[in-house]
């Protein structure tokens, strides 16, 4: 049996933007056969209470993963000492710091099975000559990250697109 | 607490750890094509423009991961394998942005949840999943899972080396969509 339903909004609806700030962005590139002893390390540094915000992870050439998290300021310097852990640096070929930065996220009613929103975003943010630095979506959410000073006026154009409560 | 170096992990430690990863569910996802997209960063970003394509002939992309570095961005994309040929027609039809596409086919999903933003979770999760021999293509959490792409033909595979390897309600079963939404 099929069912035809259609989903429709004449503004895309959202639970609400959020914008962080202080945050830093840590990108780590490694070869495939080493995630375990990647996410081994990233076990530990977890261990004393270091919380990402965000995660994404994407292959930048064949058999290299390249992670991407984005983590409060207040951590770091658990993130300086963990990018010069000896085991680290056996298991990554390059990692960056970058601080502070800006992640703007929202969610919303099935975005995981309806198409356009992260285009609504990305022209809404383009329009405004606003770049983001990432953008992740999975299931219902939508993360972007952005330099410092920029997660306002991205909130502001993100808000002239999307409704929000 | 010592630290340990890499994946070098006692017996009595892994024990631990698998107490640590508990999780409430897994979630498998249907049948994908992989989408990979590099391209310096400037005006005419084909990133970009792939998106606007996708949304304005209606294909979802259930996973999308896209990041800048060295004036080079990269995205990743998922969709739906059904929806490949419509989407190699609209893509043929855009000469700047066809050249610049990888496609690798029957990939797949799988979200594990909740990750609570606990790194120990998500390192853990990302331990497993290199130690199952998995190729991962791409990850991202979400508000409440962490989720991983991999070949399709290995979701089953890796499902079961994450269940004798995390503590899972003892009524799991992962679980694939039944309902399929079709944009239309």
């Amino acid at each position: 049996m099929e069912t035809i339903a259609v989903y429709w909004e004449e503004t895309i609806r959202t639970y609400g933007i959020q914008v962080e700030k202080n945050l830093c962005w840590v990108q780590a590139d490694i070869l495939l056969p080493k995630v375990d002893a990647m996410g081994q390390l990233l076990a530990e540094l977890g261990e004393d209470g270091t919380k990402p915000r965000l995660i994404l992870g994407h292959q930048f050439e064949a058999g290299h993963l390249r992670i991407s998290m984005v983590f409060q300021e207040k951590f770091k310097k658990q993130l300086v000492q963990f990018t010069t852990r000896p085991a680290v640096e056996d298991v990554s070929s390059s990692l960056v710091i970058d601080c502070p930065v800006e992640m703007l996220y929202f969610h919303g009613p099935h975005f995981g099975d309806r198409y356009g929103i992260a285009d609504m975003a990305a022209t809404a943010l383009k329009n405004k000559g606003i770049r983001f630095m990432a953008m992740g979506c999975s299931a219902a959410s939508v993360h972007l990250v952005f330099p410092e000073n920029v997660g306002d006026r991205a909130k502001k154009a993100l808000g002239s697109v999307f409704n929000t409560p | 607490m010592q630290k340990l170096e890499g994946s070098r992990v006692k017996a009595s430690e892994r024990e631990r750890m698998i107490d640590t990863l508990r999780a409430n569910g897994i979630k498998l996802s249907l049948e994908m094509t992989l989408i990979t997209i590099r391209a310096s960063s400037s005006e005419s970003d084909p990133n970009a423009r792939f998106l606007k394509l996708m949304g304005e002939n209606r294909i979802n992309l259930p996973f999308l991961c896209d990041a800048a570095r060295d004036a080079i961005t990269s995205g990743t994309y998922c969709m739906l394998s059904e929806d490949i040929p419509r989407a190699e027609r609209i893509i043929a039809g855009d000469k700047t942005l066809a050249p610049n596409l990888e496609y690798l086919p029957s990939v797949g999903s799988i979200s594990v949840f909740p990750h609570n933003f606990s790194l120990a979770f998500i390192g853990g999760v990302l331990r497993l999943m290199g130690e199952s021999g998995a190729p991962l293509y791409g990850l991202a959490t979400s508000i409440s899972a962490l989720t991983m792409i991999t070949d399709f033909s290995r979701l089953g595979p890796t499902v079961d080396y994450f269940a004798r390897h995390m503590s899972l309600p003892g009524n799991h079963s992962p679980f694939s969509p039944e309902l399929h939404i079709k944009s239309m």
